[in-house]
């Protein structure tokens, strides 16, 4: 039996798919305020693969590194060690930053970041906070990785280590404060009149 | 008057704000479930919950 309290606990899937939810809003909101390029529909895709990953992650649970396969979990199995017979360090740390999500979710809204600098666009505090968030919770999960070898090893230390925790729970607040950001900008941009008319509505300002 | 319905359709599906709002809604309840299960984690670690000692036992008969 899988312990209830461990922190890949397959009920993260469910904040996880809220999150999915999440970003499709705030893909609707950067692309109703007309702040959308070609690298943020980028961005959002691969902030996407970043929280399937994730959530794949919590899923599979320990079948997962098979799935990676390599000498670090047993030297069998996996897609990896088809056509990467000798992976190397860089898939270990690929794989050891709580599952690969995490840091593809940042990359994502790194770029993401990047590709809104220019607009006038109000989500820049809530966004920079959650990439801030993305980016500890992968490089906090490589650096524990990198010093502890084996992965109940690395599972306890998760559990039990507090600012990594601490960190987890800034990602979960800097979720909410999307949230609520999210929810605010939506009050303004109703614009009823509008429906119908066939051309993209103007951006509203954000009045900040 | 089908095509009309189709872009009325088209044109709130793509720039109504109650999916930016569900988007929003989603977001907080996710951070707050996400906090949430951090802290029953943590309460579990120190034996402030026995959720698991309860759990144990039941799935072991």
């Amino acid at each position: 039996m899988r312990r209830p309290y461990n922190l890949e606990n397959p009920i993260l899937i469910v904040p996880l798919l809220l999150f999915v939810l999440s970003l499709a809003g705030l893909y609707m909101y950067t692309r109703r305020q007309q702040a959308l390029n070609t690298l943020g529909t980028a961005s959002f895709i691969i902030s996407l693969i970043g929280l399937i990953l994730a959530i794949t992650h919590v899923f599979l649970g320990e079948y997962w590194p098979w799935w990676f396969g390599g000498w670090w979990y047993g030297g069998y199995g996996g897609l990896f060690e088809r056509y990467m017979p000798s992976p190397g360090l860089l898939w270990v740390l690929w794989y050891g930053s709580f599952g690969p999500g995490f840091v593809v979710l940042a990359l994502g809204l790194v770029l993401f970041g990047l590709s809104i600098r220019k607009t006038k666009v109000m989500l820049s505090w809530p966004v920079l906070a959650l990439i801030m968030a993305s980016i500890a919770t992968g490089l906090m999960g490589l650096g524990i990785k990198i010093f502890v070898v084996s992965e109940t090893d690395m599972t306890e230390l998760i559990n039990k280590s507090r600012p990594y925790l601490a960190i987890l729970a800034l990602f979960g607040v800097a979720w909410i404060s999307l949230g609520l950001t999210l929810c605010r900008s939506a009050n303004k941009l109703i614009t009823i009149a509008e429906i119908g008319k066939g051309a993209p509505p103007k951006p509203v300002p954000e009045g900040r | 008057m089908t095509p009309q319905i189709v872009a009325k359709a088209s044109w709130v599906v793509r720039y109504s704000p109650t999916l930016v709002r569900l988007g929003g809604l989603a977001s907080i309840f996710g951070g707050v479930l996400w906090v949430a299960l951090l802290l029953f984690v943590q309460l579990q670690m120190l034996r402030i919950l026995h959720f698991y000692d309860i759990l144990e036992p039941l799935a072991a008969t």
